[in-house]
């Protein structure tokens, strides 16, 4: 016998949302003062499209790439894809044109539906390839019948960038969405009338289980505007202005909801989070139970799910498994570990993926045979996640299996450094991340984000206090540096590229102002210093200081006497010294600036300048 | 270098995957006769997994023509 229970959904989702009451609010466009569109609205222009789809030759097994911005329509054109058999693709037209022709000839897409705007971005496919702008769409008098999918049918295609370059599109059946939708309502209880939220990145697996569980549960699907996505407060006061009930928020963006106090008329009942490793836990008082999921696009989204109380361990669990996910632990020979024991995850059952799209190679080496009893031909998707299972049956991420940090020989887990920076007063967020120096060494950095409130003065040594307090020397992070925020990508991750390198010996000075300054030091000392070399190791002493100071005084209008070269050894700090001294500091690289050019100039050239600002045109404006 | 030896392998779905030759197939596999390292194993599935949907489906499709 086969495995029975893989595809018990006989009911996939285009049946489940063909059944809604035509009356019913189906998707507010992101627009305020927009009309929402009702179920019957929905259905009609997916009759409209898919009969174009249908026109263009566009039938059962196809792929058809939604090239749009967060628009109803994104809805629609899912729903005419499978109206007419085919799959759709979402790609995010704020991707680089590279990757997405790339995705486009890698999924050999039969449609693409776009917009006038990304038109251009669809140009130079292959021939055959229908590009069909949705704006030209006229109502179907006559839409072709709807395609009744088969739980094999595919439903989605979407691209993950993999460690090894090359992106892949993991091909995901009906069946398995189905199985998906169920869990997430199961977990979430979201149902008629009430109102959720699409926020997540448009490329990005979360669309999937925020857009079809609302769909066939007859709830409200509300577009985000794009300003309020990844900035919690104006988020939060999005939620409470429009009334949402239930909502997805990638994890960075979730941590910072969970410590904000909540507007007064919050409606919010459950926040799922899900994306990246969750390290805190909401405060205690929030109205809404925080969910917190873990899956690989590759298993249908989210494989676990586990509700996030204020007190607990960090960091929090993933959660128990989802009704059809079969999950187990394997050691590196493929056996099974032991109870409390860490293990790669397997995951079995409905949630596993047909595969990546066109790449049997690359398939078998991710899928492989189900070695559990009485599992006939079933595959497991070997996730690369390093998972441990507590006492209550949760399961904890520990770490990625094929990305061990190594630093001077130790293992080092990021989360557990971030959270113990995290439990120091005052840090709003925290990122711990191997960088390479300039010497080409992996070090541990860790990037604080200080509170609103916080004194940021001693703030990363208060941190690294903590740390230090909690962890072995080897995970206390060598450099620290305070950051504003962190960069996350277009998915909701955190962007570990954007984030600052640390300075570190040899360094260049970084802005005008030190430059200036390093000039003066030159032509005092004889020698370009770093922004970090010593005014008194190079050669400097007490007569020379005050000439430094004067000039550097006299450049930015301040009074700066020679001793305080003694409380500023370097570029770095002199320029610190003048910022805090100075009125206007954010003037100050401007003036550097100003300076640096005038320098440069020859008198003659300095002449012609000052004739030019007397005539009142300000050439350095 | 893994000197494993692994064996193509495929289930009732006509879907391949890879498995090591020294270890119990799970049952509802069948060996496809071929044997190698698992580049050569994969190499070899690149070539004869030229239609990647599960054998289910392509009968259902052929139903309804």
């Amino acid at each position: 016998m086969h495995e029975q229970p893989d595809f018990a959904h006989p009911i996939l989702l285009p049946e489940r949302i063909a059944t809604q009451p035509e009356t019913e609010e189906a998707v507010y466009p992101a627009d305020p003062g927009a009309a929402p569109w009702r179920h019957g609205d929905l259905r009609d222009r997916a009759a409209a499209i898919a009969a174009v789809l249908r026109a263009v030759g566009v039938g059962r097994g196809d792929v058809v790439a939604i090239l749009l911005p967060r628009v109803p329509d994104l809805v629609a054109g899912a729903l005419a894809a499978w109206w007419v058999g085919a799959c759709y693709l979402p790609v995010d037209p704020a991707c680089p044109p590279q990757r997405l022709r790339f995705m486009l000839e890698d999924a050999a897409v039969a449609a693409v539906l776009t917009d006038p705007v990304a038109v251009p971005l669809a140009a130079e496919l292959p021939d055959g390839v229908a590009v069909v702008d949705l704006t030209g769409v006229e109502p179907a008098p006559h839409p072709p019948a709807r395609h009744r999918p088969h739980a094999r049918d595919l439903a989605y295609v979407i691209y993950t960038s993999g460690s090894t370059g090359r992106p892949k599109g993991v091909a995901v059946e009906h069946g398995s969405l189905a199985g998906l939708t169920d869990a997430y309502l199961a977990a979430t209880k979201l149902g008629p009338g009430e109102r959720t939220s699409h926020l997540a990145g448009l490329a990005f697996d979360a669309t999937v289980w925020e857009t079809w569980p609302a769909l066939a549960a007859g709830a409200a699907l509300h577009l985000a505007p794009e300003p309020v996505r990844t900035d919690a407060p104006a988020l939060l006061e999005w939620f409470a202005a429009i009334g949402i009930t239930v909502a997805f928020v990638p994890t960075p963006v979730s941590e910072r909801i969970m410590a904000l106090p909540d507007p007064a008329e919050l409606a919010l009942r459950v926040l799922v989070t899900g994306g990246d490793r969750l390290r805190s836990r909401p405060l205690p008082g929030h109205p809404y139970a925080v969910w917190n999921a873990y899956g690989p696009t590759e298993a249908t989204v989210a494989v676990t799910m586990g509700e996030v109380t204020p007190a607990g361990p960090l960091p929090p669990p993933v959660g128990h498994p989802l009704a059809e996910a079969r999950l187990s632990l394997v050691d590196a020979d493929g056996e099974p570990v032991g109870p409390g024991q860490v293990g790669e995850l397997l995951v079995g059952g409905a949630p596993v993926a047909r595969g990546y799209l066109n790449r049997p190679a690359l398939t078998a080496a991710a899928f492989l045979p189900d070695p559990r009893p009485g599992v006939e031909g079933g595959r497991v998707y070997r996730t690369g996640d390093l998972m441990r299972r507590d006492e209550h049956g949760e399961y904890a991420f520990v770490g990625r299996a094929d990305r061990q940090v190594q630093i001077r020989g130790n293992r080092v887990e990021l989360s557990e450094v971030e959270v113990g920076m995290l439990r120091t007063p005052g840090v709003a967020n925290a990122v711990a991340a191997v960088r390479p120096a300039a010497s080409g060494e992996q070090v541990l950095i860790g990037y604080v984000v200080p509170a609103a409130d916080a004194d940021r003065d001693g703030l990363t040594d208060r941190v690294a206090d903590v740390v230090r307090a909690e962890l072995p020397a080897y995970m206390v992070p060598t450099s620290w540096l305070l950051v504003d925020s962190v960069p996350l990508t277009a998915n909701g991750k955190v962007d570990v590229a954007a984030l600052p390198l640390p300075d570190v010996g040899g360094a260049a000075p970084v802005d005008a102002l030190e430059e200036f300054i390093a000039g003066v030091w030159a032509s005092v000392l004889g020698v370009e210093p770093s922004r970090h070399d010593n005014f008194f190791d190079l050669g400097g002493h007490s007569l020379v200081a005050g000439q430094v100071t004067g000039r550097i005084g006299s450049a930015f209008d301040l009074d700066i006497p020679g001793r305080a070269m003694f409380d500023a050894q370097t570029v770095a700090d002199l320029a610190e010294l003048v910022r805090d001294r100075h009125p206007a500091p954010d003037e100050l690289t401007e003036i550097a600036r100003i300076h640096l050019m005038v320098d440069a100039l020859s008198p003659d050239e300095v002449g012609e300048l000052l004739s030019r600002q007397d005539s009142g045109t300000d050439a350095t404006n | 270098m893994d000197e494993t030896v692994f064996r193509v392998v495929r289930n009732h779905e006509e879907q391949y995957s890879i498995w090591p030759a020294d270890r119990e197939l799970p049952a509802g596999w069948t060996p496809d006769g071929t044997e190698g390292t698992r580049q050569e194993c994969l190499d070899h599935i690149d070539r004869v997994w030229t239609d990647m949907r599960p054998l289910s489906l392509r009968r259902a499709m052929e139903a309804a023509r």
